[in-house]
């Protein structure tokens, strides 16, 4: 898989990765490790685009799950993301999806992803709600 | 006069997750051959996906191991049953993913077998030291012919 990394000011430094090709349990390390590697270096909202990822199993939840809890707000109480959760209206504001796949998307609601991470339907849209 | 399609398929993948590309591909190339829709064909990728996967990272003591899959159609059925040499596990003991938990209070993974039970009607190990285990799917087939 490759990823390429883009920047875009929305007023917001938010960093985009695109990701080319499938996650699986073959490359959602790669994944998460390039995503770990930005964070380290200060990236801290990010855009993963999925529009040339037709593919998506459980491992890439695995490392989506992973790089939401590196970018979790340190400032955003418990309680704040638990009313948020309850209420249903809490998602991640420093990680957002672009484009998913019809395929991709049915696995991100089948396992409940959909309910803390915004869905856009491109990147100029994921960017600009920053 | 064509010849009437095959109504099941073998093929036998060895090694580790290298492998899955070739096994999503072959599950694909099947499903299709034996008549199902885009929804079936993606819910039988993915949860042969999600079986060979586990296989790979937990049945297997050495390094590599070898898959048996075979594919067929029921009347309103696919069949997928995934043979291999390795550790056994309780499927029982997996717990169910707490969906609605804050994805910080989730153990990242365990997922898997999450993912096959919703794709498919039937998922069933049988382990045998002797005979080799089986995983045994049935997905009922959203359109019929």
């Amino acid at each position: 898989m490759e990823i390429t990394i883009t920047q875009a000011a929305s007023p917001k430094a938010v960093t985009v990765m695109h990701l080319h090709g499938n996650v699986d349990s073959t490359t959602f390390e790669q994944f998460q490790n390039a995503a770990a590697d930005l964070i380290a270096q200060g990236a801290r909202d990010v855009v993963i685009d999925l529009a040339q990822t037709p593919y998506m199993s459980s491992a890439g939840l695995r490392a989506l799950n992973v790089i939401y809890n590196s970018l979790r707000d340190e400032n955003a109480t418990r309680s704040d993301i638990n009313a948020g959760v309850v209420k249903g209206t809490y998602k991640s504001p420093h990680l957002k999806l672009a484009a998913p796949s019809k395929r991709v998307l049915e696995t991100l609601k089948m396992s409940g992803f959909d309910m803390f991470l915004e869905i856009h339907p491109n990147v100029a849209s994921a960017v600009a709600s920053f | 006069m064509a010849l009437p399609a095959p109504l099941r398929a073998q093929a036998t993948f060895v090694g580790s997750l290298e492998q899955l590309a070739n096994v999503r591909a072959f599950i694909q190339r099947t499903a299709s051959q034996l008549g199902c829709d885009e929804q079936d064909i993606f819910a039988l990728e993915l949860a042969c996906d999600e079986a060979a996967t586990n296989i790979f990272n937990y049945a297997f003591t050495e390094q590599t191991g070898e898959l048996d899959i075979h594919v067929w159609r029921e009347a309103d059925a696919i069949v997928v049953t995934i043979g291999y040499y390795g550790r056994a596990f309780d499927p029982a003991q997996i717990p169910e993913p707490d969906l609605d938990a804050p994805l910080e209070q989730r153990p990242a993974g365990g997922l898997g077998l999450y993912f096959m039970r919703q794709m498919m009607n039937q998922v069933q190990f049988e382990f045998d030291a002797v005979r080799g285990n089986r995983l045994t799917m049935r997905r009922i087939l959203a359109t019929k012919d």
